[in-house]
C-alpha cells in the first residue's frame, strides 16, 4: 500500500506542472504568431498621413449626413483666431479635433487633448500644449510650447524653449531655436538656431572640397590594413590636416585634428571627438560619445551609444543626401545645419550651456 | 586488480566533474544572458537610421522547388521600402523540377527590371553552392538573403542594411517568427524555442558584445567582407555558421536586430524537424572543426569574444556530453568504489547540471515569453522537455553518425531543405 501511495504522490508531483500546460494545449489561449506589422516602414509621417486620411474621412461622412454622431467631436472654422467655447474657455483645454480651412492662429497657454490640422498656416501661441498637429503650410510653435505626439507641416519654426516629444517633420525645412527640447526630427533641411551665430562659411565648404583634391597619405600611423579597412589597436590621433582614404576601425578612442579628414566611414569602440575644420565623407560610428566640435562636416549617419555632440557651423549630410544623427542623447549648438533625420533616444537639446568647443 | 579498478573509478568520477562542470558553465552563460536581456542595457544602436544614402543591394531568394510560396515571398519584396534604382532582387532557381522556375519568369515579365531571375540547372547542388554562383553576378555592395517562404515586411530591408554603415560590420541578422505557431504541438514548442534563440540569446549577445551569429535567412552580408574571408562556402553543411566564423576571424562583425522582425515556417512534423536539427549538429561541429583552433588565435578578437565564440561552437556537443553525464553518475552511484566522496557526489552532480544546466534554457524561454508579452505560451513550457528530449537524441545521433561518416569516404552534399507547408 504504501508503495502504491508513494507511486501515486511521485506520479502526481511529476504531472502538476504539467497541468496548466495540458490546459493551454486543450484551450489555445495564445496560439497566434507574434504581430508583426507587415506595413511599418519607419516612415517619420506615417501617423500625419493616416490622421489626414482619417479626418478627411469623417469630415466627407459628417458633410454627407452619415457621421453626424462625429461632429461634437470636431471643431470645424475658417480662418484667423481659433475661438473656444465657453466651457473651453474656462478650463483652457479643448477635447476636439480642430480643422481650419484657412490660415489659422492658436491661442496662448491653451491645451488640445485632439490634434489640430490646419490646411494653410498654423501660427501657435506661447505655452500651448498640443496633442498632435498638422500643417498644410507653414507651422510656428510658439515660445514654451509643447508638441506630445508628433507635427508635421510643409516648414515648421519652432521658437525658443518649446518641448517636442513624439515625432516632428517637415517637407521642406524645419528651423529650431535655442532652448527647445526634441525627440525625433526629420526634414530635408534641419538648421538649429535661426539668429546668427559663428556657423559655417563658404570658406568651409570651398576648404572641405580642396581637402578631397588634396593628396591622400597612406594611412593613420599605428595602423594596419584589414580587408580593406585601417584598422588601429588602441588609440589614434590623426594629425592636423591630413587626408587618407578608406574606412577606418580604431578599438580605442579617435581624435581627429583641426582640418584632417577622411573619404571614407570611421568605427571606433571609444569616444570621438572630431575638431574644427573635419570632413568626413562616410559615417561616424562610436560605441561610446561623439562630439563634433565645430564647423566639421559628416555626409553620413552620426550613430554613438552615449551620446552625440555637435558644435556651430557643423554640417550633417546634404541636400539632395540625408542622413541620420542617432544616440540616447544628442546636444546641439545652434548654428548647425542636418540634412535628414537626428533622434535622441532619450533626450535632445539645443543650447550654447555646457558644450565645450575648442 | 583491486588498484586498477579504482584508478578506473577514479578517472570516471574526474570524468564525470568534468562534464558536469561544461554543461554547468553553459548553464550560467544562459542565466547569464537571460538577466542581460531582462534587466541589463539593450542595444540597438542602427535601428534609427532612416535617412540616408542607402547602398546598392541585391536581394537573393533562395529556391528549390518551391511554387508554393516564392510568389508570396517575391512580391513583398517588391513591395519594400527601398530605394528601387538600387534594388536588385534576385531570386535563386536551384535546379527546381516543379513550377517554380515559371512563377519567377512570369513575375520577372510583370516588374521589368526590378527581378533578375538566376537558374541554375546543373552544378553542385545545396544552398551554399547556389548562393556562390549566384553572388559571382552581383555588383552590389550588400546581399540580403532570404529563404523562399519568407514574407518580409515593408521596412525590413532598410533595417537588415543600416548597420553597414559602420565599416566594421560584415554581417547583419534579423529575427525569425515563426507564422505556423498554432498547427501542432511541435510547432508551439518550436515558436518558444525560436524565441528563446532569437528575443533573449541572440540578443543578449549583442548587448555583451559577444558573437550574434548570422542566420543564413533574414541576414545580409557586405559583398567585400564576404570576399576578403574567401567568398561563400560550397563544401559545408551549414553555410551560415560557418560564414559568420569566418567573418569574426577576419575581423568583421555580426550585428543583430532584433526589431528586424520576419516571419518563416516552422517544420510541423517530428521526422523534418529531426532531420533539421540533425543537419544542424552535422554543420555547427564542421564548423567547430574548421574554426575553433583559428578562433582561439585570431587577433584583433576581444578575450570575450573568443570564449562565446568557441561556446557557440560546441553548443551542439553539450547533449550528448549531458547524456553521458548521465550515464557515468548513476553507474558509479550504484557502483561499490567511490574514490572521491560519498555516493552524495554523484547525486550532487546530477542535480545540480540537471538543475542549472538544463533549466537555464527554460528560464531563457521564460523570458522570451515576458519580453514577448505572450504568457500563455510559457504555460507550455514543461512539455518543452519533451522535445527537448527528442532534441537531445538526434543531436548525438547526428553526432555518433558524424564521427562514423569521418572515417568513410565521402559523399556529396544534398540539398537538404525543409518542408514547405503554406498552400
Amino acid at each position: 500500500m504504501w508503495a502504491l501511495l508513494l507511486l501515486a504522490t511521485t506520479a502526481l508531483v511529476f504531472a502538476l506542472p504539467l497541468a496548466p500546460a495540458l490546459q493551454e494545449l486543450r484551450r489555445r489561449t495564445d496560439v497566434d504568431p507574434l504581430p508583426i506589422d507587415q506595413e511599418h516602414a519607419c516612415d517619420v509621417r506615417h501617423f500625419a498621413r493616416r490622421f489626414v486620411a482619417l479626418v478627411e474621412r469623417e469630415l466627407a461622412a459628417i458633410a454627407q449626413g452619415t457621421g453626424r454622431h462625429l461632429a461634437a467631436g470636431y471643431a470645424v472654422m475658417g480662418a484667423g483666431v481659433f475661438h473656444a467655447r465657453e466651457d473651453e474657455r474656462r478650463t483652457r483645454v479643448s477635447t476636439r479635433v480642430l480643422v481650419a480651412e484657412g490660415p489659422l492662429e492658436l491661442p496662448r497657454n491653451f491645451s488640445w487633448l485632439r490634434e489640430v490640422y490646419g490646411r494653410h498656416d498654423v501660427r501657435g501661441g506661447c505655452d500651448a500644449r498640443l496633442r498632435a498637429v498638422m500643417a498644410g503650410g507653414r507651422l510656428v510653435l510658439g515660445p514654451r510650447a509643447a508638441v506630445l505626439r508628433w507635427a508635421h507641416a510643409r516648414s515648421v519654426h519652432a521658437l525658443p524653449d518649446c518641448v517636442l516629444l513624439g515625432r516632428l517633420s517637415a517637407d521642406e525645412e524645419l528651423v529650431l531655436e535655442p532652448g527647445c527640447r526634441f525627440t525625433r526630427i526629420h526634414a530635408p533641411t534641419i538648421v538649429f538656431g535661426s539668429v546668427a551665430v559663428p556657423g559655417r562659411t563658404d570658406r568651409d565648404d570651398e576648404r572641405r572640397r580642396a581637402l578631397w583634391r588634396a593628396p591622400a597619405t597612406a594611412g593613420p600611423r599605428s595602423s594596419a590594413l584589414v580587408a580593406g579597412r585601417w584598422v588601429a589597436q588602441g588609440d589614434l590621433e590623426i594629425p592636423a590636416g591630413e587626408v587618407f582614404r578608406g574606412d577606418l576601425v580604431v578599438r580605442g578612442d579617435l581624435v581627429m585634428r583641426r582640418g584632417a579628414g577622411i573619404d571614407g566611414s570611421i568605427k571606433a569602440h571609444g569616444d570621438v571627438r572630431l575638431e574644427p575644420g573635419v570632413c568626413v565623407a562616410g559615417a561616424v560610428v562610436s560605441t561610446r560619445s561623439i562630439s563634433a566640435v565645430g564647423r566639421c562636416s559628416v555626409d553620413g549617419p552620426i550613430v554613438a551609444e552615449r551620446e552625440v555632440r555637435l558644435g556651430a557651423g557643423s554640417v550633417v549630410g546634404a541636400a539632395g543626401a540625408p542622413a541620420t544623427v542617432t544616440a540616447p542623447v544628442i546636444r546641439v549648438e545652434p548654428g548647425v545645419v542636418v540634412h535628414g533625420t537626428v533622434w535622441a533616444k532619450e533626450d535632445g537639446t539645443i543650447s550654447f550651456a555646457d558644450f565645450v568647443s575648442a | 586488480m583491486a588498484l586498477s579498478l579504482q584508478t578506473i573509478m577514479l578517472a570516471l568520477t574526474v570524468a564525470l566533474l568534468s562534464i558536469v562542470a561544461f554543461v554547468i558553465s553553459y548553464g550560467v552563460r544562459h542565466y547569464r544572458f537571460t538577466l542581460n536581456r531582462l534587466f541589463g542595457a539593450q542595444r540597438h544602436p542602427y535601428v534609427d537610421i532612416d535617412a540616408a544614402c542607402w547602398p546598392t543591394l541585391t536581394v537573393l531568394v533562395a529556391a528549390h522547388n518551391e511554387e508554393a510560396v516564392i510568389a508570396g515571398s517575391l512580391r513583398c519584396l517588391l513591395a519594400a521600402d527601398y530605394p528601387p534604382e538600387k534594388l536588385t532582387i534576385m531570386p535563386v532557381n536551384d535546379r527546381s523540377t516543379d513550377g517554380t522556375r515559371a512563377i519567377i519568369d512570369a513575375l520577372a515579365q510583370l516588374n521589368p527590371g526590378r527581378i533578375a531571375p538566376f537558374h541554375r540547372a546543373a552544378g553542385k547542388p545545396g544552398k551554399a553552392a547556389a548562393l556562390k554562383e549566384a553572388t559571382a553576378h552581383v555588383s552590389s555592395e550588400i546581399i540580403v538573403v532570404f529563404d523562399a517562404d519568407y514574407l518580409p515586411s515593408r521596412g525590413l530591408l532598410k533595417q537588415l542594411v543600416a548597420p553597414f554603415f559602420d565599416p566594421e560590420v560584415g554581417a547583419t541578422m534579423g529575427r525569425v517568427v515563426p507564422l505556423n505557431v498554432g498547427t501542432n504541438l511541435l510547432t508551439r514548442l518550436l515558436d518558444l524555442e525560436r524565441a528563446g534563440g532569437y528575443q533573449v540569446d541572440q540578443q543578449a549577445r549583442m548587448n555583451l558584445g559577444l558573437v550574434p551569429q548570422y542566420g543564413g535567412t533574414v541576414g545580409g552580408v557586405r559583398v567585400r567582407a564576404l570576399e576578403s574571408v574567401g567568398g561563400w562556402h560550397d563544401d559545408v553543411l551549414a553555410e551560415d555558421t560557418d560564414l559568420t566564423y569566418r567573418l569574426l576571424i577576419g575581423q568583421w562583425k555580426t550585428v543583430y536586430q532584433n526589431r528586424s522582425e520576419c516571419y518563416e515556417e516552422v517544420p510541423e512534423s517530428w521526422g523534418v524537424r529531426i532531420r533539421q536539427i540533425m543537419r544542424w549538429t552535422k554543420g555547427h561541429n564542421q564548423a567547430l572543426w574548421r574554426h575553433g583552433a583559428r578562433l582561439l588565435f585570431a587577433r584583433g578578437l576581444t578575450r570575450s569574444e573568443k570564449i562565446d565564440g568557441l561556446a557557440l561552437l560546441g553548443i551542439y556537443a553539450v547533449g550528448p556530453l549531458l547524456i553521458l553525464g548521465w550515464l557515468l553518475a548513476l553507474a558509479l552511484f550504484y557502483s561499490s568504489g567511490m574514490p572521491l566522496a560519498g555516493g552524495a557526489l554523484y547525486l550532487f552532480a546530477l542535480v545540480s547540471y540537471g538543475a542549472l544546466g538544463n533549466f537555464a534554457a527554460f528560464f531563457e524561454l521564460a523570458a522570451a515569453t515576458l519580453v514577448d508579452r505572450s504568457a500563455g505560451k510559457a504555460r507550455l513550457l514543461p512539455l518543452n522537455f519533451f522535445g527537448f528530449l527528442v532534441s537531445l537524441f538526434a543531436i548525438s545521433q547526428a553526432m555518433l553518425n558524424q564521427m562514423v561518416a569521418a572515417l568513410l569516404p565521402r559523399r556529396e552534399l544534398r540539398w537538404d531543405k525543409t518542408r514547405r507547408y503554406r498552400t
